[in-house]
């Protein structure tokens, strides 16, 4: 097992270093740099930010910028911010745990709703209740998630003002305190749950047709000619098997949050990673960029990861060594 | 003669397909007696396991339907309610499937398995459980209970799986087993093992079995009485001696004409013409079986053959089977 671990995150010096160069070329192909922007006074002399340009190595071609970066990477020097002044590490160090509790509570409220919804459709496949909860899956998989996004801002946030229609915390607590807690808390449950509403109905999906398909195997039938009650049957026969892909998903579905919420903390301006690259990207604040797309590319690689380690512990016919 | 233990009157169950009921299992009547072994013999779709599902109940009731009586110790299964039959499946009448693998749940030991019988039928606490379980492991020949109760079905080899359906079945020591096809899964020298453990438990336990195969070798290894099935329906019944010996339907002729044997290599092996009719397309009238022996034509086919008997203990249905004969050699009973 450790070792499987340790060959895997071998495996990912490369896949990493191939999204670096990747990363970096499209980067910097770009047009205009974070000297160009709107974050530069317009009454600045052209001939001094050329100047500026030149001394921070930006007309240099982009191989050349790349190795100076890569080296700085691997001394632990991500760069310095242009549009936040300070180094990468403590923008995206401020930011990062906002992002990572609003993942663990959307895929707290993703599976809170997939789990129960999944197993009653495979359950009572074709019955009225199937219907409902199908029918809920094809709306939630046509409609983009960020319409049910402005639809709940607009609905719980504006118009019966129940949760705060932005930032991460009331800026009057006192951090520590358990007020500070409940306030993170009541300003992350809007986009966990717009979130949780649409990436659920694919996991709905994927345990209603694995219940389905579980409930007609042979082991089902064997149980049944034990003398297992029904609703036996199902707790300890089919449930356990159908879990098995909706556990192999668990490490894919965080990849997914990490890209959904570039999309969800633009719209509750939320400050998390998923709104600092947006901005980030709009500045031409190349560091803050690379080095998010590094962190996500790197998040991704460690879910599949966590995918197959999880795997390997819920199904007994597969043994990693 | 021995106690009566199940039966089946007019059994008919039909499955319903496009919203029409056909019948796979036909107007079926037979009985098991204590210390028995009923074979139950055809080819592929004709009904057996359709038949062994049916006594079970375990077909989806939605989209199935049984009629006639399956008397149970006095009561009719069909009549009973699920919460009732869970009482009699696996502690009264068990049942093994035919391939070990699917039929074994993949996620769970093979220890919990044979537990789950018990732990629904018995009062035994959990260490009496897992103590039954390891004799019942050894009972089977599972040369290391202790190291087996605790691994998967994947782990274990065919034969070892069907030892562990084996010790499923029996574990709360029913009357009846049904044994769909147990060792057709299996490679010769397993099958002979497994056939001598079933037949080793049913002569200490004195248990009923019905043994459904489509391999005239095991009945003749282990059956006492033998039903013919054709198209759902039974063609002939009789004690394995008066079938095997002297078989009259066409049908069951044919079956033991088409086995290989050393002495007849040089004749080109028997074959049955075409294939049993699916059962949206079988004959509501008239012989089910007369597409399959063009070279006979016999008035009487249009008529619906009755199951008569023709010697005490041998019933046979067939209007034609005193005229049958085979085709003489390189003649139409080649493909």
């Amino acid at each position: 097992m450790w070792k499987f671990i340790v060959r895997r995150l071998l495996m990912m010096i490369p896949q990493l270093f191939i999204l670096s160069v990747l990363v970096f070329m499209m980067a910097k192909a770009m047009p205009g740099d974070a000297l160009g922007g709107r974050e530069i006074d317009p009454r600045a002399n052209p001939d001094v930010i050329e100047a500026q340009r030149e001394k921070m190595g930006l007309n240099d071609p982009w191989h050349e910028q790349y190795i100076r970066w890569v080296s700085n990477v691997s001394k632990g020097d991500w760069g310095v911010s242009y549009t936040h002044k300070v180094q990468v590490t403590d923008v995206i160090e401020d930011r990062i745990w906002n992002t990572v509790n609003l993942a663990l509570l959307t895929l707290i409220f993703t599976y809170l709703i997939a789990i129960p919804l999944g197993l009653i459709s495979g359950r009572y496949s074709d019955s009225w209740i199937d219907k409902v909860i199908t029918g809920y899956t094809y709306i939630g998989f046509a409609t983009p998630m960020f319409i049910f996004a402005i639809i709940m801002l607009f609905v719980f946030g504006f118009s019966l003002d129940l949760f705060p229609t932005g930032g991460s915390v009331n800026p009057t607590v006192e951090e520590g305190t358990f007020a500070y807690v409940l306030s993170k808390i009541n300003h992350m449950i809007l986009p966990a749950f717009s979130t949780a509403i649409v990436s659920t109905t694919v996991i709905i999906q994927y345990l209603r047709n694995e219940v389905i398909d579980n409930k007609m195997k042979d082991f089902v039938r064997t149980a049944k000619a034990k003398g297992v009650p029904e609703t036996n049957i199902y707790t300890h026969h089919v449930l356990r098997n159908s879990f098995l892909p909706i556990a192999a998903f668990l490490g894919y579905e965080i990849t997914g949050l990490v890209g959904g919420a570039v999309i969800i903390e633009t719209i509750f301006n939320y400050p998390g990673i998923g709104q600092l690259f947006l901005s980030s990207v709009h500045a031409r604040d190349f560091s803050v960029v690379t080095a998010v797309v590094m962190m996500t590319g790197f998040a991704t690689l460690l879910g599949t990861l966590l995918s197959d380690i999880i795997l390997s512990i819920v199904d007994p016919r597969i043994r990693i060594d | 003669m021995e106690k009566e233990l199940l039966r089946v009157e007019n059994l008919t169950t039909s499955f319903c397909i496009d919203d029409q009921y056909y019948a796979a299992v036909d107007d079926l009547s037979f009985a098991v007696h204590e210390n028995e072994i009923v074979a139950i013999v055809g080819e592929s779709g004709c009904g057996k396991s359709a038949l062994a599902l049916s006594i079970m109940q375990l077909h989806d009731k939605k989209r199935t339907k049984s009629e006639g009586s399956i008397i149970y110790k006095g009561t009719n299964l069909l009549n009973e309610a699920e919460s009732k039959l869970n009482k009699v499946r696996g502690r009264h009448i068990s049942m093994i499937f035919q391939e070990p693998l699917t039929a074994l749940n993949p996620l769970m030991t093979v220890g919990k398995q044979i537990e789950e019988s018990l732990h629904y039928h018995t009062d035994l606490s959990k260490k009496q459980q897992k103590a039954k379980t390891l004799t019942l492991l050894e009972q089977v020949g599972i040369p290391y209970p202790k190291r087996t109760y605790k691994q998967y079905p994947h782990e274990l080899s065919g034969g070892m799986r069907q030892r562990v359906m084996i010790a499923i079945a029996v574990a709360c020591s029913p009357s009846l087993v049904i044994a769909d096809e147990p060792t057709t899964a299996l490679d010769v020298t397993i099958q002979a093992q497994i056939l001598d453990l079933l037949k080793d438990i049913q002569q200490k336990t004195k248990m009923g079995i019905i043994f459904i195969t489509h391999d005239l070798g095991v009945v003749a290894e282990i059956a006492d009485q033998v039903i013919v099935m054709y198209a759902g329906q039974i063609v002939e019944k009789g004690s394995v001696k008066t079938i095997l010996e002297r078989p009259l339907h066409p049908y069951t002729k044919s079956l033991l004409h088409s086995i290989p044997t050393v002495k007849k290599e040089k004749n080109r092996l028997h074959v049955i013409q075409g294939m049993v009719p699916s059962i949206a397309k079988m004959n509501r009238s008239g012989c089910r079986f007369k597409e399959r022996i063009p070279w006979i034509s016999v008035q009487s086919h249009a008529q619906f053959p009755r199951l008569h008997e023709v010697e005490p203990g041998h019933f046979v249905r067939c209007t034609c089977y005193k005229q049958f004969h085979f085709p003489k050699e390189g003649g139409t009973a080649i493909r």
